[in-house]
């Protein structure tokens, strides 16, 4: 089918061009044509009523006085109107006399109506009355052929489809020569955005040939081809930088890689070498103090008995320090394998665990129930310990201790927390809580290494996970952790709980 | 008769505590001991200086350190259990190393357990006598070996 809007704009321009010269050449050749008609119409009606007229006023005595002849002779007249092909003279009895042209068909109507101007196909008829003295003595009838008006008609018509042929031709050849004008530049510059698109050659520029609006988009696309050349070139090189860049991290984070893995080694060979040789040393010294107290008990007074004593108490407080020291390293190292894992299940064992080395203390334990996690079960299990343990420790003095573990959600991030009822900590020293060797008490008042929450500080951290803690001195502690999420930061922002909410280590 | 057991241990601290709670468990208890892995091979196959020695007599239990000079105590026990006849006898990791690695190779070679030295030697002392107890009384092994 034709589609208008997919013609090339020059076809569109002939187009328009062409229909719009040919609708206003018929329509002026019409109009002429049409005028013309009724005006030689009007023509006709005015010369054969004259004619009519004379021929009438002529009549007026022969009429009177019934001269057939003298009527005859006067309707032959008409002769010289070669048009006429009939003339009907009627008296008021009928028809009186008549002239009929040469090869003409004589057909006087019996009667005849007064003042009948009226065209048919093929002629013109018309009634002039004889008038004597006022009164109505007779009527003429004239008969007109339009042979004369068709071939006039004819000749305007065929002079009118000529202008039409000659004009449209002309048009035809002017509108193609001059639509080059508008089409051309377009044309130019489409080409010239084709050969862009395809070759992807910003250099190009398209040719500016007129000072309209297409020589304004020829301009506007010449400068955005400069602006894209230049943004590319700032792209190759940005990209070309870019690359640099990350071939130099590349080379720079392998290396620190490879520092790493070798750092790495070293600490596992010394946390192995501390494992192996650092504890034997301990054994001998706890052990030789002991033989002196068993084969020598006799010879040892009270004094010596408690230098011994705090001999054998130091030796395992270094022991202790040790375990811990390389618990702290294995959750620094071990590759983390992430499952899920029953939350609820390894808080309630690590606290059956605490109650079974100490049967005597009565602690309430609430572990909410089946709450899960995704985590290393090892570096899980290691963090809850120590927070457990230290939640026991430290609520070692309260008449109804009391320790609650749980998970609460806050905009969608998993909160753990363990709490406790015991001797919280001061706030003003929170920054050192989860520091190694850092510690909030003395080991008067709690025994500790200093390396516990360190140790679940790096489980957390580890997990991606965010540790705080909340505390008032006497009052208990809180400590939350989130893992693989970070601790959510639009928190319930109440003053209370803000002002004593620290170290996210 | 006379059950032996074989410690294997370097440090002369160690192996005197060892011996101190071995006998007090059992004041006639037989302990060989080899101070690094070379002897501990040499005893268990005859050699070395050793060489005199009844080869079929094999030890009841051995104690086997793991950190030695030379020959390290996963090796001595990988030796010990290529050999047809010794590849029976109980082998007890007795170590301060709590690394789950050494826990897996130990295993993995052919330990028949793993124990941790701990630091208290009263702790130590009822370590041993479970261990002794266990090994050398209740733990039965074939009579005849290879």
């Amino acid at each position: 089918m034709f589609n208008f809007n997919d013609r090339p704009i020059r076809s569109k321009l002939m187009l328009l061009i062409m229909l719009s010269v040919l609708v206003s050449i018929i329509l002026l050749g019409s109009v002429f044509v049409a005028y013309e008609f009724f005006s030689q119409r009007h023509n006709m009606e005015q010369e054969y009523g004259t004619t009519a007229k004379i021929i009438a006023d002529r009549s007026q005595a022969a009429l009177l006085f019934q001269d057939v002849a003298g009527l005859e002779e006067n309707l032959s007249s008409l002769r010289v109107k070669e048009d006429i092909l009939a003339g009907c003279l009627y008296g008021e009895s009928g028809l009186l006399a008549f002239f009929k042209a040469n090869n003409a068909v004589l057909d006087c109507p019996e009667t005849v109506q007064e003042g009948v101007r009226r065209f048919t196909a093929e002629h013109y008829l018309h009634s002039e009355a004889i008038v004597v003295d006022g009164e109505p003595v007779g009527s003429l009838l004239l008969k007109v052929s339009l042979e004369r008006l068709y071939t006039q008609l004819g000749f305007y018509v065929a002079m009118v489809l000529l202008f039409i042929s000659l004009i449209g031709s002309l048009a035809f050849f002017l509108s193609r020569y001059l639509q080059s004008y508008i089409a051309r530049p377009l044309l130019n510059l489409t080409s010239t955005a084709n050969e862009v698109a395809t070759t992807q050659n910003y250099d190009l520029t398209a040719r500016r040939e007129s000072g309209d609006e297409i020589g304004e988009l020829v301009d506007a696309f010449n400068s955005m081809l400069v602006t894209i050349k230049a943004q590319n070139e700032r792209i190759m090189q940005n990209t070309a930088e870019l690359d640099l860049k990350v071939e130099e991290a590349t080379q720079e984070l392998g290396q620190s890689n490879k520092e790493l893995a070798v750092a790495n080694k070293e600490l596992e060979a010394f946390s192995y070498s501390v494992s192996h040789d650092l504890r034997s040393p301990l054994r001998a010294i706890d052990g030789f103090t002991r033989a002196l107290e068993e084969d020598y008990a006799d010879q040892l007074d009270d004094l010596a008995s408690s230098y011994i004593h705090r001999a054998r108490k130091a030796a395992q407080k270094m022991g202790e320090l040790i375990s811990t020291l390389l618990q702290l390293s294995r959750v620094s190292r071990k590759e983390l394998e992430i499952t899920a894992l029953d939350f609820s299940a390894l808080a309630s064992s690590a606290c059956q665990h605490l109650q079974d080395q100490e049967p005597q203390r009565k602690v309430s334990i609430v572990v909410h129930p089946e709450i899960s996690a995704q985590a290393d079960s090892l570096l899980l299990q290691v963090a809850l310990d120590n927070l457990l343990s230290n939640a026991w420790k430290y609520s070692g003095n309260e008449a109804h201790a009391t320790i609650e573990v749980g998970c609460r959600d806050e905009q969608g991030v998993k909160v753990f927390f363990v709490r406790d009822n015991g001797a919280g900590f001061d706030k003003a020293y929170a920054g050192d809580l989860f520091t190694a060797f850092k510690r909030l008490h003395s080991d008067d008042e709690f025994e500790g290494t200093g390396i516990g929450l360190a140790t679940v500080a790096r489980a957390v951290h580890r997990h991606h996970g965010d540790i705080w803690a909340t505390s008032e001195i006497g009052q208990g502690a809180c400590f939350y952790f989130t893992l693989n999420q970070n601790r959510p930061m639009d928190r319930e922002s109440d003053a209370h709980s803000l002002s004593h909410e620290f170290n996210r280590a | 008769m006379n059950e032996t057991v074989l410690l294997v241990e370097d440090n002369p601290d160690d192996e005197l505590l060892a011996l101190r709670a071995l006998k007090k468990t059992q004041a006639d208890l037989h302990v060989v001991v080899a101070r690094n892995g070379e002897e501990a091979i040499d005893y268990i196959f005859a050699r070395g200086k050793f060489s005199g020695r009844d080869k079929a007599d094999l030890p009841k239990v051995i104690f086997l350190d793991i950190k030695l000079p030379k020959l390290s105590g996963l090796q001595v026990l990988e030796q010990i259990r290529q050999n047809t006849a010794s590849a029976i006898v109980p082998v007890v990791l007795l170590t301060s190393s709590d690394e789950e690695l050494d826990m897996v190779r130990g295993y993995q070679l052919g330990a028949n357990s793993y124990v941790n030295k701990p630091v208290s030697y009263d702790d130590f002392t009822s370590q041993v006598a479970l261990l002794k107890d266990y090994w050398l009384r209740e733990n039965k092994t074939p009579r005849l070996a290879g």
